[in-house]
């Protein structure tokens, strides 16, 4: 069973959000995406001072000889991207809610955090995607 | 492949959510790089001496040389399966297209997570084996709930070519026509549309239509990156 921690916001393209308490968003993807991709080895992120639109991709994410997209869950502009998790991208496998964080972003809009799903709809699209059954 | 990327981006914007598959042969010879692979420049005008062309792939993995070979490609909607359930279900459909031609295949042992520059050196679990050894790499890009895999079967004898050119030693993969001797494009070709068939439902042959013609246009019109930003600057 994928680990969806309670706290976070998350997009039905299977990307984790975290608001800082300096308002800014923590941004990786699930425990239930990096399973279904299977191992990573290739991360592609967007420099700090891109521009990113929610919904639109923002890097791209390499696994089993496979290339999937990686959206940004909120518009704004990236101010950190995890180059350790660049230089290691197994981490996103090992730890995806931790050390595998990606990028931190600054939001456009103060509140785009809010309209993110819960935990529990995000369960949700993992049970409709017959991902696996909910908890 | 331009071709292929157009059928991805046509399926993503329509709602015909049914697979489409193409089989294709190179001319001239091709050296295709993963999405992400950095190639020696050696390695390029290695290539451009033999009169091979090298393309960047928008799929994963490594390079593949495409020599006399067949060339597959799937573009599919996920239905909610991980990447490795995807290959696995083109690879039911290439398993059966094989059978018709005799050979009893099964997908490759899982090798190491590490990507290599030879694509043949690395089976990923659900590429296609003959009696232990690789008949077909495949690599995938996946967009909104739709991938495209390509794959490539050897016909012919090539691996002292690749490994003269991707300064590699050679590899202990298979070719076609060491199990099959008279195979060709031709019957590969038919016996792997049998297969695809039998796994996605009766075919219904045609060409680019318009909608897909013109997201062909738009991709060739924007510059691909290459496989080194210039190969000349580093020798």
């Amino acid at each position: 069973m994928s680990k969806v921690p309670d706290e976070l916001g998350y997009t039905k393209d299977h990307e984790w959000a975290r608001k800082e308490s300096d308002g800014r968003i923590t941004v990786g993807i699930t425990d239930f995406a990096q399973s279904q991709l299977g191992d990573v080895v290739y991360l592609n992120l967007p420099e700090a001072g891109t521009a990113v639109t929610a919904g639109e991709p923002m890097g791209e994410i390499e696994s089993t000889k496979s290339v999937s997209d990686v959206y940004a869950p909120v518009s704004g502009t990236v101010v950190e991207a995890n180059s350790a998790c660049v230089d290691n991208p197994e981490v996103v496998n090992q730890d995806p809610y931790g050390v595998g964080w990606m990028v931190v972003i600054e939001a456009s809009d103060a509140s785009a955090a809010g309209s993110l799903l819960t935990a529990k709809q995000y369960q949700e699209v993992i049970a409709e995607t017959g991902g696996e059954e909910q908890a | 492949m331009a071709a292929d990327l157009a059928l991805l981006e046509s399926a993503l914007h329509g709602d015909d959510r049914r697979p489409r598959v193409r089989l294709y042969r190179w001319d001239p010879p091709a050296l295709s790089v993963g999405a992400h692979l950095d190639v020696p420049a050696s390695v390029v005008l290695g290539c451009l001496d033999n009169g091979i062309e090298v393309i960047r792939r928008p799929t994963g993995g490594g390079a593949v040389l495409h020599d006399r070979d067949l060339t597959y490609s799937v573009v599919a909607p996920t239905e909610g399966r991980s990447v490795l359930e995807t290959y696995q279900a083109v690879a039911s459909a290439l398993i059966v297209g094989l059978k018709a031609l005799g050979l009893e295949a099964g997908t490759a042992d899982r090798g190491p997570a590490t990507p290599a520059l030879h694509c043949f050196a690395a089976p990923t679990g659900a590429d296609i084996s003959v009696a232990g050894r690789k008949l077909c790499g495949s690599a995938q890009v996946v967009r909104r709930g739709w991938f495209l895999q390509h794959g490539t079967f050897p016909i012919f004898d090539i691996r002292q070519k690749v490994a003269s050119l991707l300064g590699d030693a050679a590899d202990s993969s298979a070719f076609l026509r060491e199990f099959v001797p008279s195979a060709t494009f031709e019957t590969l070709a038919l016996a792997l549309i049998e297969g695809f068939a039998t796994a996605f439902g009766p075919p219904a042959a045609r060409g680019l239509n318009r909608e897909e013609k013109e997201h062909l246009e738009r991709i060739l019109s924007v510059e691909m990156p290459a496989a080194v930003a210039d190969p000349l600057a580093s020798v």
